[in-house]
This record gives structure tokens, sequence and C-alpha cells, in this order.
């Protein structure tokens, strides 16, 4: 919860930032956010590509009025707010027919430390992109944003509850692939 | 399994290791600023036609009455043309009898008075 507020507060400043010096200081808040929207609007979108326009679209509107992000109540869960909303008017619009199982799209990095776990990681995106998007960006909200249900329950207009069974499901899903997938090498202990 | 405050189980703590296994792609980054100033820049240049468009009916607003009270005090204060000082100085030699030279000087005397009044009465009806 502390961790959501000093980031919310980091964006606020961001926002600020451009405020005063207008576009020119847009790439503080692309650097502090990028990969993490990137990675939340793919799991919407079902394509890199797809989340990185919905991703410029919606910091280019932060760029134009700044003063959304600075005046809202928790700024960080407003700026996913905004890029879900491009991401499914994205989705709404291309209805592309991608391969569930294909991340051809996903541009990758993996830590020289951490190569061994390239696999691990690819089965988890591989998994997740299975998922309906309703469980999957609730994963990626609780894991990888750290946030409570009822953070995630106020940013996509559910009950914590529903939040709570989605995370649930998803969780038994993604155990049953990942640990189908790979059967033959321990993925993860 | 992980509640909102418990500890991750094996399978959340693979998912989070795999966080910052997407990156964006290199060209991400220069494309959203310059889509941004692009925007921003329409923007700008938006809101200063407006404003020059509403400095220029203030200024038409403001200036208008002016002109055309301007236009009446030259047109009430124009002088008559040479050929009707002409036409003038021949008439005041006929009828006093006296040289086309003086009829001249008399009718140039009586312009330039009723000049002076004119432009009193506009002056004054301006005012």
């Amino acid at each position: 919860m502390a961790q959501l507020d000093s980031f919310s507060e980091r964006v606020r400043q961001a926002a600020d930032r451009i405020a005063e010096s207008r576009e020119a200081a847009l790439s503080g808040l692309f650097d502090l956010t990028a990969m993490r929207l990137v990675r939340y609007s793919t799991t919407i979108t079902r394509n890199q590509h797809d989340a990185e326009d919905a991703l410029q679209i919606a910091l280019v509107r932060v760029a134009s009025n700044p003063q959304c992000l600075i005046h809202a109540e928790r700024p960080w869960p407003y700026l996913l707010k905004m890029v879900r909303n491009e991401s499914l008017v994205i989705l709404r619009k291309k209805k592309r027919w991608t391969l569930l199982g294909n991340l051809s799209d996903l541009l990758t990095q993996t830590r020289v430390d951490d190569s061994q776990n390239e696999n691990t990681h690819l089965e988890v995106w591989r998994a997740l992109r299975t998922l309906p998007t309703e469980q999957s960006e609730v994963v990626v909200l609780k894991i990888w944003e750290e946030m409570t249900f009822a953070q995630i329950a106020e940013l996509l207009e559910i009950s914590p509850a529903t939040a709570a069974s989605r995370y649930r499901y998803a969780l038994e899903k993604l155990e049953s692939k990942i640990r189908a997938s790979a059967s033959s090498s321990e993925v993860y202990r | 399994m992980n509640q909102d405050q418990g500890a991750f189980s094996p399978l959340e703590q693979a998912i989070q290791a795999a966080a910052s296994f997407v990156r964006p792609s290199s060209d991400l980054r220069p494309r959203v600023i310059e889509a941004a100033k692009k925007r921003c820049g329409q923007k700008r240049a938006i809101r200063n036609a407006a404003s020059l468009l509403v400095f220029v009916c203030l200024l038409a607003a403001f200036t208008a009455p002016l002109a055309m009270q301007l236009a009446d005090h030259l047109k009430q204060t124009q002088a008559a043309s040479s050929e009707e000082i002409q036409i003038q100085a021949t008439q005041y030699a006929a009828q006093a009898g006296i040289g086309s030279n003086w009829g001249l000087s008399e009718a140039f005397t009586r312009e330039r008075e009723s000049q002076s009044h004119r432009f009193l009465r506009s002056f004054t009806t301006a005012r």
C-alpha cells in the first residue's frame, strides 16, 4: 500500500514537471512507468505493438493535459486506468487474431544472472496469455503492481470479492498450464 | 495463496520473477515524445489562432465606430476641389465685376472660412 502510494507520488511529481516544462519533461514519466504500463497493456491486448500504441496514446494525453494526473487522488492507478481504456479501445478496433501460445511480438530481456530462468518466464507469459483478459489483468495488478484486491476492484470497477475470485481462478489455471508445459523439466519450485 | 498481506506461493514467485522479462521497444520513447510534441504544438497553435481571432474581433469592435466617425469627420472637413474653386472664382468675378485673380482670392477666402466652420461643427458634434 505504502509502496503504491510512494510510486503514485513519483508519478504525480513527474506530471508536475510536465506541467512546468511541457512535453520536454515527458521522458521522466516515460522512464518511470513505460515498462510497467507496457507489460500491463500487453496482457490486455495480447500484443506488444498494440500495447505500445495504447501507451503512446495515454502518455500523449497526459502531456497535453498533465492536470488530470496532478489532481487525481491516486495518480498511478489513474494512469493504469487510462492505459487500460486505450488498450480496450485498440482491442475492440483491431480484433486481432492471435495464436495464444505465440509470443513472437514480445521484446524480452533477461539478466545474465537470470538466464537459467528464461524458459520459466516464457512459460509464465505464455500461460498468462491463454487466460481471459479479466483474469490475467487481476494477476498482473496483484503480483506485478502489488495492489490489494480493494485497489484492483476500484481500478477495474468490480467488487473486491470478484477480484479475489478472478485471481484464485487465474492462479488455478496458471498452475495447471505451467505444470503441464513443464512436465518434462522443472519450471518452478 | 497470497491474500492481501500473505507471502507469495512458488507459482506467484515465478510470475513475479517474469515481471521484467518484457521490455518496451527501443523506438517507443522517441516515438512517444515526438507524438507528444506534435500534439502539444497543434494544441498551442489552435490556442494562439483562437486568441488572435478574439483580439481581431475586439479590435474591430472598438475601432469600427471610431473609423466611421473619422470618415464622417473627413467628409465634413473635406476641401473643395480645384474645379469647384474655379467655378466659384468665375461667379464672384462676374457678380462683383472684378478681375479673375481677385475672384479666385475671394473664392479661397470663403472656402477657408467655410472649412473652419465645418471643422468646428464636426469637432463639437464628435465631443
